[in-house]
C-alpha cells in the first residue's frame, strides 16, 4: 500500500489512498486518492478549501477498512464515498468504532456521553445512513444523501458540548 | 428432555449470532455491523446466520462449542427469538450440516436490514453470559 502526497502518479498494485496537501498549506486545496488496479483504477477528489479532516481518516481509509474487508466486499466507490463523507468531519471528531459488515457495508460508530452516532456506506448509495440517538432513545435515521451537512453540524455540536 | 423441536422457534428460544470479538465495544455491547445479512457463495440466499439454542441442548451442543467451532477471534452474540421478532425480524431454522442449531434471520418484509434497524439489535444483543 503506497501514501501518496501531492502526487498525480498511477496507481499500484494495491490500494492507495492519500489524504494529503500538497504543501501542508491550509490554503491549498486537499487531496484524497483512492485507486486500485483494475477497470475502476483511479479517482480523485478535491476537498474544499481549508476542510481539515480528523488525523484518523488517513489511516482508516488506507489500512483499518480494508484490514476488515477480509472477504472483499468493498467497492472502490463506496470507499471513496465514505472517506469524502469523514472529510467533513470536525477535525476534532474522536476515531469511531469501525467495521465491514456481511452485506457490503462499512460502518462507523461513536458512543460520545449522551450521544450514539453512525454511518453507513454501502456498495449501494441507497444504503448510505446517518443514525443518531439521545440517551439510548429510538435510533433516528436519515439518508446519507444531502444530510452530510446535518451530520458535520450534529458532530460539532456534539463534540464542541 | 425433549427428542425433537418445534418447526417453529419458540418465543423464549435463545438465539446466538456469533460475532467477531473485534467487533464487540470497549463497553462489551456490540457494534451494528454485526447484524448483516450475508449472501450465500452461490447467491441462492442472503440472511443473517443464527444458532437456535433448543436444537443445540438436544444435540449435546453449549455456546463454548459453538464459539470453538468458530475459532478464538469469534464471541456469540445472545437474544431471544422474542427480541428479535419484537424488531421485525422473521427467523426459521436453516440445518446446515454443520454446527447443530443453524438458524436464519431476516427482515419479516423481505428487505435489507437499516443502519437504524442493525443498531436496534445492537441494542438488545448481549455477549452470552457463559463467556463475558
Amino acid at each position: 500500500m503506497t501514501l501518496f502526497a501531492g502526487s498525480e502518479r498511477t496507481a499500484q498494485n494495491s490500494t492507495d489512498a492519500a489524504i494529503a496537501s500538497a504543501d501542508g498549506s491550509r490554503t491549498l486545496p486537499r487531496q484524497i486518492r483512492i485507486s486500485r488496479p483494475g477497470p475502476d483504477a483511479s479517482v480523485s477528489t478535491i476537498l474544499s478549501d481549508g476542510q481539515r479532516p480528523p488525523a484518523w481518516v488517513e489511516r482508516l481509509v488506507l489500512e483499518e477498512i480494508p484490514a476488515r474487508d477480509d472477504r472483499g466486499l468493498i467497492k472502490l466507490d463506496a470507499l471513496v464515498r465514505f472517506a469524502r463523507v469523514c472529510s467533513v468531519l470536525p477535525s476534532r471528531t474522536p476515531k469511531p468504532y469501525y467495521g465491514v459488515g456481511d452485506d457490503a457495508t462499512i460502518g462507523v460508530e461513536w458512543d460520545l456521553g449522551r450521544f450514539h452516532l453512525e454511518i453507513q456506506v454501502g456498495n449501494d448509495p441507497a444504503v448510505d445512513a446517518i443514525v443518531y440517538e439521545v440517551d439510548e432513545g429510538e435510533p433516528e435515521e436519515l439518508p446519507l444523501e444531502g444530510n452530510v451537512g446535518i451530520l458535520t453540524f450534529l458532530m460539532s455540536r456534539i463534540v464542541n458540548s | 428432555m425433549p427428542t425433537e423441536v418445534p418447526e417453529d422457534v419458540p418465543q423464549d428460544c435463545t438465539v446466538y449470532r456469533v460475532a467477531k470479538k473485534a467487533y464487540i465495544k470497549s463497553g462489551g455491547t456490540p457494534q451494528s455491523d454485526c447484524f448483516a445479512d450475508k449472501r450465500s457463495e452461490d447467491g441462492s440466499s442472503y440472511y443473517m446466520s443464527v444458532y437456535f439454542s433448543d436444537e443445540m441442548e438436544l444435540a449435546g451442543k453449549s455456546i463454548l462449542d459453538l464459539q470453538a467451532s468458530w475459532g478464538k477471534e469469534y464471541t456469540v452474540l445472545a437474544f431471544t427469538a422474542s427480541d428479535l421478532r419484537t424488531q421485525g425480524e422473521r427467523l426459521w431454522r436453516d440445518p446446515t450440516g454443520g454446527f447443530p442449531g443453524h438458524g436464519a434471520c431476516k427482515r419479516a418484509d423481505g428487505s435489507e436490514r437499516t443502519r437504524g434497524q442493525k443498531r436496534n439489535l445492537a441494542k438488545v444483543a448481549k455477549v452470552a453470559s457463559e463467556l463475558s
